[in-house]
C-alpha cells in the first residue's frame, strides 16, 4: 500500500473537470460513478468516504450528459483527508484512466456545482443544416415529448433556448441546464429537427462549456 | 461529420457497453509487429464472460508473449445481432475492431452445454466456415478448451483442435508452434493440424476415425497417423504457486455478475462428491501457499481498485491455510475498505471466528448445499454431511444476525426415492425450527429457507457416469412430491429448474460427434442462448433431434455399460475407470469415501503430479 501524506485537519475540497469523448459517450452515469469509484481506489489518492452503514467514495457530480453525447466539460467533486497536491491528483487519476476518460483540471473551487445553469453544447450533424431554416424555427414555439416524473408530455421548451448558431454542420446551442430548469440537448435537436423537416438526421451532441445564471464561465 | 456502421449501430442497441472495448487495462498492440493473434470467445454475454476466471488468466498469459496478441469477443445480444445480419458486418473483437476472420486463432472456452449453439451462431456471425472440415487456408484456427472439453465429441465438428486441461502454458505452445511453421514456411492448416496432435494436451478430433457397433455404441477411436497419441492426457499447471496468475484486469465500464477480485485460492477437489464433475476433473489438488496468494491479492487490488476479493476455488473451506490466509489479508483489507467474500463454504467450516472475518460482507443470506434430503442419500453422492453439522452451521449464522438460508439439492440421483425426495422438507422444516429455537435470532423476524432444486445430470468422469438420468415425467412427478410437501409449510420457498433443460444438458453432456449435426440444425432454426430461459425452446429441439434421426434419449436417459467405450474415453484426465467403476460400486452399498487429506482413495490422478497436493508420490 501506498504512504500517505499528512492527515488535513479537515476533509479538502477538490474539484475535477474532465473530458469524456469517443466510446465513452455510450456509457451511463451509473456506470461512469463506478469506473470513477474504482479508478480512485487504484489511483491511491486519499478520497474521502461517505459516512454510514456502507461507507463509499464519496463523489458529487454536476448535471452530467446523457448516454450517447461527449462532454468537454464534465465536473465531480470530492475530498480527500490527507495532503496531495492538485498536479499529483491529476497526475494519478488519468493514470488510472483510459485516454477517453481524459482528466482536464484539478483545482480547488470557488463555487458551489449548484450554480451552473447553462450549457453550451456543439452538435455535429450528418450534413449541413440550411441556417435560414434553423432561424425561422427558433422563431416558433418548439413543443415536443419530453420524459418526465408523471409520464410523457408536450412541452414547448422555446423557453429554455438561450441561444444558437449554425455554422455547416455545426450547431452551437447554449442551452438551460440548471438544476431547476433543463433542457436536454435531445429534446433540443429532436424539436429542431422536426421542424425543420429533417427527423433522421443523425447527430452528436459534445458538451463544450458551463455557464452560471448571470452567463459567465463556469469552474 | 460522417457517421460509420458500427456507430449506427451502435446507437441502436440496448447496451453498447457491451461491445465498444477500451476498458482500462485491456491490451493494445501492434497488429504489425505481432507474429500471432488470437481472439478469445466467450459463448456468452460479456457481462458473464468478463465474470470468468478463465478468461482473465488466459488473456493475461497469451499477452505476456510480446509477439502474441490476445484479444477478446463475446455473444452478442440479439438486437445486436440482427444488425450485424442487416448489414452483413461480420463480428469483430474488441480490442482492436478488426473481424475474427482475420485472426490466427479463434478460441472458445466452453463452459457449459448450455453455450454450444452460441458458439456455432459465433462463428456464423464472423463469417467463418462452420465446419473445420470446410474450412480453408485463410480461416483462423478454431480451438477449444474448458470444462466441457473433458467430453468435446458433441462440438467436434466445429472445432480444429482442443486444448485439454489447464492453459496457461498449452495455449503459448500452440502459438509458437504456429508461428514457428509459420515462419520456416512448413505451414499449411493440414501439416499444422497434424503437428498440434503430437504436442502434450492437444486433440484434434478430426484426426480421430469413430466406428460405431450396431447397437449405437462406440467401437473404437482410431488414430489417422501413428505418430499422435491414442488418448490425449489433461495439462495441468504442477506448482501454482509459481505459474502465471493475472495482476491485472480488464475493468468493465458495464456492470458485470462477478464484478471484483478473484483470488484463485487452488485448483481441484479433496472431496469426492460422486455426481461432481468438477471435483473430478480438476484433480489432483493444487494450492497455493498464503504468502504468494496475499502478494497477489494486494496488487490486483492496486491495480483493479475493487473493493471486494472473493476467494474462488471448489470448496473454500478445504484450503489448509484458510486461517493463515484470512488473517494475512484482513490485516490490511480492512483498513483499505475492502470486503472478503467466501463462496462454496461448506458447513463443518462455518464457525463463529470465520463468521467475524467476513461479517463486513454484505449482509446477504447463508447457502448450504446438503445435495440430498436424507443421510441415506447423502452417503449414495458421498456429500459428507450429516443434519446435525447442518444446523449448527445455521445456527452460527443466526447467532450472527442472519435470518435468510439457501439451500441446494438436486432431484433424480440414483437410487432416490419419495422419502428422499420428502426428506428435503423435513431438512427445510429443521432449519424453520433451529431458527425458532435459537435465543440469539432476531425476534419479531421471520426466517426464510429456499429450497433449490436442481436435476441431476449424468456427467462423463463420475461415478455416476454411466447412470441413466432420470426422465422427464419422473423428473416432473418429484417435483411434484415436493412441492406438496413444502407448499403446507411456513417460510419455506421452493424453487426448482426446468427439467426440460436439464434434460438437454444431460443429452449433451454425455454425447458422442454424432450429435454435431444436430447442433448445426439446430443453428439453421435459429436456436441459441439455450440457457437463457427466454429463448430455449425444447420443442424446437426436440424437432431437431427427429429431423436428424437422433433418439436424445439414447445419450441421456439410458443406462450405459460399464465396459462399452465412452464418447470421453479419448481423453484421459487422470483418475482412471477402475476408480470411478469402485466408487459407483460404494455408493450403491451406501459407503462414504473419505477426502484426500484423511486417505488417498487412489484415483489415479497422482501420475500427473502436482505441487502441495495431498496426493503420494506415483510410482512410474
Ligand atoms: S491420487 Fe489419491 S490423494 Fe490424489 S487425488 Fe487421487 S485419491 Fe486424492
Amino acid at each position: 500500500m501506498l504512504p500517505k501524506g499528512n492527515l488535513l485537519r479537515e476533509p479538502r475540497a477538490i474539484r475535477v473537470k474532465f473530458a469524456k469523448t469517443g466510446k465513452l459517450r455510450y456509457i451511463s452515469h451509473l456506470d461512469l460513478c463506478r469506473t470513477l469509484n474504482s479508478a480512485f481506489l487504484r489511483s491511491g489518492i486519499p478520497i474521502w468516504y461517505s459516512q454510514g452503514f456502507n461507507p463509499r467514495p464519496k463523489m458529487v457530480f454536476a448535471l452530467t450528459v446523457s448516454v450517447g453525447a461527449e462532454s468537454v466539460a464534465e465536473f465531480l467533486d470530492i475530498r480527500i483527508t490527507h495532503e496531495m497536491s492538485e498536479s499529483e491528483i491529476a497526475k494519478r487519476l488519468q493514470y488510472a484512466l483510459t485516454p477517453e476518460l481524459e482528466i482536464l483540471e484539478v483545482y480547488r473551487p470557488a463555487s458551489k456545482l449548484q450554480e451552473v445553469a447553462q450549457s453550451e453544447y456543439h452538435i455535429f450533424t450528418e450534413r449541413p443544416l440550411d441556417p435560414s431554416a434553423v432561424e425561422a424555427a427558433l422563431q416558433q414555439p418548439m413543443v415536443v415529448m419530453v420524459h418526465g416524473k408523471k409520464g410523457d408530455k408536450e412541452k414547448d421548451i422555446s423557453g429554455q433556448i438561450v441561444s444558437v448558431l449554425v455554422d455547416s454542420d455545426r450547431i452551437c446551442a447554449r442551452l438551460l441546464a440548471g438544476q431547476g430548469d433543463f433542457l436536454n440537448p435531445e429534446n433540443f435537436m429532436k424539436g429542431l429537427l422536426t421542424s425543420i423537416g429533417e427527423p433522421e438526421c443523425l447527430y452528436l451532441i459534445r458538451r463544450v462549456a458551463c455557464y452560471d445564471a448571470d452567463g459567465r464561465l463556469f469552474r | 461529420m460522417n457517421f460509420d456502421l458500427k456507430d449506427k449501430i451502435l446507437r441502436s442497441v440496448v447496451k453498447p457497453g457491451r461491445y465498444i472495448g477500451g476498458e482500462y487495462g485491456e491490451i493494445l498492440k501492434d497488429k504489425n509487429a505481432v507474429k500471432c493473434r488470437f481472439a478469445f470467445a466467450f459463448p456468452d454475454t460479456y457481462e458473464i464472460g468478463m465474470s470468468n476466471l478463465g478468461v482473465r488468466i488466459l488473456y493475461g498469459a497469451l499477452n505476456r508473449e510480446e509477439d502474441i496478441w490476445c484479444e477478446r469477443c463475446y455473444s452478442p445480444w440479439v438486437d445486436m445481432e440482427e444488425q450485424l445480419r442487416t448489414h452483413g458486418l461480420p463480428m469483430w473483437a474488441h480490442e482492436s475492431g478488426d473481424p475474427l476472420k482475420e485472426f490466427d486463432f479463434l478460441g472458445f472456452t466452453l463452459q457449459y452445454e448450455m453455450c454450444y449453439t452460441n458458439v456455432v451462431n459465433l462463428l456464423d456471425l464472423a463469417q467463418i466456415p462452420l465446419l473445420s472440415a470446410d474450412r480453408s487456408e485463410e480461416d483462423p484456427i478454431i480451438i477449444g478448451g474448458g470444462p466441457c472439453t473433458y467430453n468435446p465429441e458433441p462440438v467436434c465438428d466445429f472445432f480444429d483442435l482442443f486444448s485439454i486441461g489447464e492453459g496457461e502454458d498449452a495455449l503459448v505452445e500452440i502459438c509458437r508452434l504456429y508461428i514457428n511453421m509459420k515462419g520456416n514456411g512448413t505451414y499449411t492448416r493440414k501439416s499444422f493440424l497434424h503437428e498440434a496432435a503430437k504436442l502434450p494436451g492437444f486433440y484434434v478430433p478430426s484426426l480421430y476415425t469413430v466406428t460405431y457397433k450396431e447397437d449405437g455404441t462406440i467401437e473404437a477411436y482410431i488414430p489417422v497417423y501413428d505418430d499422435i497419441p491414442k488418448r490425449i492426457t489433461k495439462r495441468i499447471m504442477k506448482d501454482l504457486d509459481t505459474s502465471y496468475y493475472p495482476e491485472k484486469v480488464v475493468m468493465p465500464y458495464i456492470e458485470t455478475v462477478h464484478d471484483r477480485i478473484m483470488l484463485e485460492v487452488y485448483r481441484g477437489c479433496i472431496r469426492g462428491c460422486r455426481f461432481c464433475q468438477a471435483g473430478m476433473t480438476y484433480r489432483p489438488v493444487r494450492e497455493k501457499t498464503p504468502e504468494v496468494l496475499n502478494e497477489q491479492a494486494k496488487k490486483l487490488y492496486e491495480a483493479t481498485g475493487y473493493d471486494e476479493i472473493s476467494l474462488s476455488s471448489l470448496s473454500i473451506s478445504d484450503y489448509s491455510c484458510l486461517d493463515t490466509l484470512t488473517n494475512e489479508l484482513l490485516e490490511w483489507t480492512d483498513e483499505a475498505k475492502v470486503s472478503l467474500s467466501l463462496p462454496s463454504l461448506r458447513v463443518n467450516s462455518f464457525t463463529p471466528e470465520l463468521m467475524e472475518k467476513i461479517s463486513g460482507v454484505r449482509a446477504s443470506g447463508i447457502t448450504f448445499a446438503p445435495e440430498a434430503g436424507t443421510q441415506r442419500l447423502r452417503d449414495v453422492i458421498n456429500k459428507n454431511l450429516t443434519e446435525e453439522d447442518l444446523l449448527r452451521a445455521c445456527n452460527v449464522a443466526f447467532d450472527y444476525g442472519k435470518s435468510s438460508v439457501k439451500l441446494y439439492f438436486m432431484n433424480g440421483l440414483p437410487t432416490e426415492t419419495d422419502d428422499d425426495i420428502r426428506g428435503i422438507a423435513e431438512l427445510a422444516r429443521s432449519v424453520v425450527s433451529a431458527y425458532y429455537k435459537n435465543p440469539k435470532a432476531i425476534k419479531n423476524r421471520a426466517p426464510t429457507v429456499t429450497v433449490s432444486v436442481s436435476c441431476f445430470i449424468p456427467k462423463p468422469w463420475t461415478p455416476f457416469q454411466w447412470e441413466p438420468q432420470q426422465t422427464m415425467e419422473e423428473l416432473r412427478r418429484k417435483q411434484t412430491v415436493l412441492f406438496e410437501a413444502v407448499s403446507k409449510m411456513k417460510h419455506v420457498t421452493y424453487k426448482w429448474h426446468d427439467a426440460k433443460t436439464s434434460h438437454l444438458e444431460g443429452v449433451f453432456a454425455r454425447g458422442d460427434r454424432r450429435l454435431s449435426k444436430a447442433l448445426l440444425a439446430a443453428h439453421r432454426r435459429g436456436l441459441k442462448f439455450d440457457s437463457w430461459d427466454e429463448f430455449f425452446d425444447y420443442d424446437a429441439w426436440m424437432a431437431v433431434f427427429e429431423e436428424c434421426g437422433i433418439d436424445p434419449a439414447f445419450y441421456a436417459n439410458r443406462t450405459y455399460s460399464e465396459d462399452e467405450v465412452l464418447a470421453w474415453d479419448i481423453i484421459d484426465c487422470g483418475v482412471t475407470k477402475e476408480f470411478l467403476k469402485r466408487e459407483k460400486r460404494k455408493a450403491y452399498a451406501e459407503i462414504t469415501t473419505p477426502s484426500c487429506r484423511e486417505q488417498c482413495s487412489g484415483c489415479g490422478a497422482n501420475k500427473l503430479g502436482g505441487e502441495r497436493s495431498c496426493c503420494p508420490k506415483a510410482t512410474s
